[in-house]
């Protein structure tokens, strides 16, 4: 609540065009043109960002939040994929990530980002060895994280392989290619309804 | 050789781009190759950019990087114009700098990390809008500005004004897509009754109880219009009474039933006039006129928004229709990113299980019973025939129950001193028997055919439909009961003659219209208790004996699971009721209204508090589609009857906008009448029969035209389709060459080796090619200097021409070509006899390589 007043402060001054605020006016208006928010949407990120921080006051742009930080938001907690997501949107590479990043990843996450950029940015996700191909052991990986602590058999694991394989693989290299995967993906409707996270 | 790997998110823009060029060429290159097999020239003579420098091995790569980057390139350009603020990457301007810029942009907006750019990105982007302010084009460039800015304020309004956003956004945390797809259909039937409802009262409770005269002035009477009478009209007005009571009981009891008090308001038919009202605004505002095209209007908007909405989803759906992706679409899409609570995602984790675990178990099945033995497929096929039997007799049985009943009750209450006969709360029960017949009816007959679908054996998907189709027909065939019987009632033929009412056996009902519109209100009233009573007296008992009680068996109750199926077609109920209903009774969207309303904060309640997500994964965009057309007939079943009432049944002598004409559609006449005689003339043309012949064959032609348009266009995406699979087999075979002539293994292939023996049948290349890869790797058989391997190619290339047209004919001009070559890039990735080549130029390969290598690809 009292991030929230504080919230509030900030962005009406920010609308009154003077008075300090977290971001210039320059940089928000960058933010928003680099992603897919409005202003207020990129505050709220930012609201969001600092209630991760372990001390939320001392926190500022450049504030680096640890992986462990981020595993506080609600809805990487239960992703099972939640490693990767962390990964994939750390621009340091080591699991970390600065506001930009995060705002980078929940503009990824929004309701109003077209499909090509969720599409892409799911094969990274999926894509555990990061040899831009999504093999059979990523397969594999990305299935026991979908059923979490129940595992399918040994032979209905190679029986569901087999089938995504048979149905996606087009040029037979035993994987998906990004193209491939974009191909797929393009082609089912739940895909862009499911790839989000709330603001 | 040392493989450059580049991530295909572009990090690092300018090596892309010369990738991207080289590309390219092949890429034109292969498209003349292409097209000269399938016009069956002569190949031509160009130089595979590709093959003359082998490089590195990367090529999969740069090409779906690039028709990625192609695609969001054309996806952005679509976008832009529609939601996005991105005006900068629209600029048409040749700076370099700018070009820079814009790709840079567009690289962020897109893929990879903006982070690091930011700082100079920014200051390009200040050093722009100084240009350009300065420059000449400042003008434009403000106009822009605001344009942006509108553009933004929009966006920012319409997340504003969405109402229940952030209700919503809850409930998919909790439950999930597929349940919030349940409150997104609920919203929008609410505004869809809040619209009718609203229309209505604007063009026909508003000015009549606004501007409403005493006695009758008829100023639209119309000259030589046949079907009206005033007269009759004056003796019967004053004999239709309303017995009105103070009692407090009865007054509820009123209410509830829609009789009593509650008849004399604007909720019925019976309360409106057939008077012009003459203290409207410039001249008179014909009633009856208003309430007829109001009705038609409201018709017709739900139909287009029913289509419109329809049309949505149909079309994502569309291209969806083969299940040949069933796999993917659950594996990738399965997980549901917005889910944040703990329980919800265990529980996803168990419902995508046995989803996969199910489908795959149902596939075995699947093949399972093809080698069904004859004995136990006449055993199944027999229940099934028994079970759809029984099925049809139970829909059949609770048709005739809801008939007697309502027939008992009509004859119940023909006796005239039945309330001074029967005590008070018999009558309440008596009046409400038909609805309350229906309404469990409703209840448990599905429950039955919950349990007997289990015994016929169908697929999980299709136990489903079949449920649903079954409770849909129990839901509209009571509904089609009731209003036959309705209809029995009305149309009963031994009437007296001056007010058209009812004697002897039929029921002497002085304002039929009132009356149907009292059954449907009853409906809604009931169906909306009974709403309010499950989600109170059922699932939230469950709740607190979940959470309140430790004995073993309370737990193994649990909550209660959020019945999407269920739920969905209550309010498709609900909706049915409202169009049969607004006609005689113009204010029962406003009940409709109240009642989407209460019930979405109802079912909010129970999908936060008292619910599990379903276990059955939902898939929210398919079953969508099947509720609105379950829907869309609905409300084609509606239409019936409304329409005809409007142009079929007499009205009422005695109470309505329509008493004074013989049929409702009368009115539109006696207002034609009125108009001056060349505007009569021209819709008389409009309204001809020659003219309405030639309308309907054009409107065949339209038909014919697109639905052969549409038949070429699904030729062609099989032609695609194959074209496309053809290149990508096309590819693995060039690059699988490139590999083996380099000596190195694709980096997709790395694991292979490990990889059990597949099982399935695989017409790619045999895994043995690449061990064979390896091996020779190994030995060293292969040198690595690039000249080395492009004599290499080139040797190979030229030797075996002359096989050719032993197995493909290429001479062939007609389609057969095509065929040829296809068949010849089928042949040629299965049987190549890969240990064969790279070692030595004068392999003796067979001929259907060297067809497939002629045919495509020049060596």
């Amino acid at each position: 609540m009292k991030y929230r007043l504080e919230f509030c402060d900030v962005i009406s001054k920010d609308n009154m065009g003077g008075g300090s605020s977290i971001f210039t006016k320059q940089e928000l208006d960058d933010y928003q043109e680099l992603t897919y928010f409005t202003k207020k949407e990129i505050h709220h990120v930012y609201k969001r960002f600092k209630s991760l921080a372990p001390n939320p006051e001392a926190v500022t742009k450049a504030t680096k939040l640890s992986r462990d930080e981020l595993y506080a938001l609600p809805e990487i907690k239960v992703n099972p994929f939640k490693d990767r997501i962390v990964r994939v949107f750390s621009s340091s590479g080591d699991d970390s990530m600065t506001f930009e990043d995060f705002l980078d990843m929940m503009s990824v996450f929004c309701d109003h980002a077209p499909l090509a950029i969720k599409i892409e940015y799911a094969f990274r996700i999926y894509d555990f060895d990061e040899d831009d191909s999504l093999g059979r052991e990523d397969l594999r990986k990305l299935i026991d994280r979908l059923t979490g602590e129940m595992k399918l058999g040994e032979s209905d694991m190679e029986q569901l392989i087999q089938a995504v394989i048979e149905e996606s693989d087009l040029d037979n290299d035993d994987g998906l290619s990004f193209a491939e995967f974009e191909h797929k993906m393009t082609k089912n409707p739940e895909f862009v309804t499911s790839f989000r996270i709330r603001m | 050789m040392n493989r450059n790997r580049v991530s295909p998110f572009g990090e690092n823009p300018p090596p892309y781009y010369s990738y991207g060029e080289e590309v390219e060429k092949f890429d034109d290159y292969y498209d003349d190759a292409l097209n000269s097999v399938v016009s069956g020239e002569n190949i031509p003579t160009k130089k595979n950019p590709i093959i003359d420098n082998v490089n590195d091995s990367v090529l999969r790569r740069r090409r779906s990087r690039r028709s990625a980057r192609k695609l969001r390139r054309h996806q952005q350009l679509l976008e832009g114009e529609s939601n996005e603020p991105d005006v900068i990457v629209d600029d048409d301007d040749d700076d370099d700098d700018e070009d820079d810029l814009r790709t840079r942009i567009e690289q962020k907006k897109g893929p990879g990390h903006w982070t690091p750019f930011l700082h100079e990105r920014r200051a390009k982007l200040l050093q722009k809008e100084i240009k350009q302010s300065s420059g000449c084009c400042g003008g434009s460039n403000t106009n822009r500005q605001n344009w942006r800015k509108f553009k933004i304020w929009k966006k920012e309004m319409s997340y504003k004004l969405e109402p229940w956003g952030s209700w919503l956004k809850n409930v998919e945390g909790h439950q999930g897509t597929g349940v919030v797809s349940y409150f997104v259909f609920l919203r929008w039937l609410f505004f869809l009754n809040l619209v009718i409802f609203i229309l209505m009262l604007l063009f026909v409770t508003i000015p009549y109880v606004a501007f409403s005269n005493n006695g009758y002035t008829y100023v639209v009477t119309g000259s030589g219009v046949s079907g009206m009478s005033v007269a009759s009209e004056q003796t019967c007005s004053p004999l239709y009474q309303v017995n009105v009571s103070s009692d407090a009981k009865t007054l509820i009891q009123d209410f509830l039933q829609g009789s009593g008090w509650m008849e004399k308001t604007a909720m019925f038919y019976g309360f409106y006039d057939s008077q012009d009202l003459n203290s409207f605004v410039a001249g008179h505002y014909s009633l009856p006129l208003a309430y007829l095209l109001t009705s038609l209007v409201i018709l017709l908007f739900s139909l287009i928004t029913m289509a419109r909405y329809t049309m949505q989803s149909f079309r994502e759906n569309l291209e969806d229709q083969n299940e040949k992706h069933q796999y993917c679409n659950r594996v990738f899409g399965g997980w549901d990113f917005a889910l944040s609570e703990e329980g919800t995602a265990v529980l996803k984790h168990r419902s995508l299980y046995k989803d996969l675990a199910g489908e795959l178990a149902e596939q075995r099945h699947h093949e399972a019973r093809k080698n069904m033995s004859s004995n136990d497929k006449c055993r199944l096929y027999t229940i099934r025939f028994f079970i759809n039997f029984m099925v049809i007799c139970i829909l059949g049985g609770s048709g005739y129950l809801i008939y007697w009943v309502t027939d008992w009750v009509t004859s119940f209450l023909a006796d005239p001193n039945y309330k001074t006969n029967n005590d008070a709360i018999v009558v309440l029960l008596v009046e409400f028997l038909p609805s309350l017949t229906i309404t469990a009816l409703n209840g448990i007959v599905p429950l039955i055919f919950g349990i007997v679908v289990k015994a016929e054996n169908y697929t999980p998907e299709f136990t489903i439909k079949i449920t649903l189709i079954r409770t849909v027909f129990l839901r509209l065939a009571s509904l089609a009961v009731l209003i036959a019987t309705i209809y029995r009632i009305v149309s009963c033929t031994d009437k007296e003659t001056t007010c058209n009412v009812g004697q002897n056996a039929c029921d002497s009902l002085r304002c039929w219209e009132t009356y149907v519109g009292q059954n449907f209100f009853k409906l809604i009233v009931l169906d909306f208790l009974v709403k309010v009573g499950v989600t109170l007296g059922y699932e939230l008992p469950r709740k607190i004996l979940t959470t309140k009680c430790d004995a073993a068996i309370c737990k193994k109750i649990g909550l209660a699971e959020f019945d999407i199926p269920k739920n969905v077609l209550d309010i498709v109920y609900t909706q049915t009721l409202c169009w049969l209903g607004f006609f005689y009774a113009p204010l029962i969207p406003a009940l409709a209204t109240i009642s989407m309303f209460v019930l979405f904060y109802l079912k909010y309640l129970s999908a936060m508090y008292n619910t599990n997500p379903p276990e059955i994964p939902y898939k929210a965009s398919k079953s969508n589609n099947f509720f609105m057309i379950v829907l869309m007939i609905a409300f084609f079943l509606c239409c019936l009857p409304v329409g005809y009432t409007m142009v079929k049944l007499t009205p009422s002598y005695g109470c309505g906008p329509f008493r004074i004409y013989s049929y409702m559609t009368v009115c539109v006449d006696a207002t034609i009448s009125n108009f001056p005689s060349w505007l009569q003339t021209i819709i008389g043309i409009f309204t001809s029969g020659s003219f309405i012949i030639i309308l309907l064959v054009l409107l065949s032609l339209i038909i014919y035209y697109t639905s052969s348009k549409s038949g070429a266009r699904a030729k062609m995406i099989v032609m695609l389709k194959e074209q496309m699979i053809m290149e990508g087999k096309d590819k693995q075979f060039l690059l699988n060459r490139i590999y083996e002539l380099t000596g190195e293994k694709p980096g997709a292939k790395k694991k292979d080796n490990k990889r059990p023996p597949s099982n399935g049948p695989r017409n790619g290349p045999p895994p043995s090619a690449v061990k064979t890869v390896n091996e020779v790797h190994q030995n060293g058989n292969v040198s690595k200097d690039n000249d080395e391997i492009e004599k290499k190619i080139r040797v190979v290339e030229l030797t075996p021409v002359d096989d050719v047209p032993e197995v493909v004919p290429y001479n062939d001009p007609d389609d057969s070509t095509r065929k040829t070559a296809e068949t010849a890039f089928k042949r040629e990735v299965t049987p190549v006899d890969w240990d064969q080549v790279p070692g030595d130029e004068n392999t003796n390969r067979t001929t259907s390589t060297v067809t497939a290598t002629n045919v495509a690809f020049d060596f």
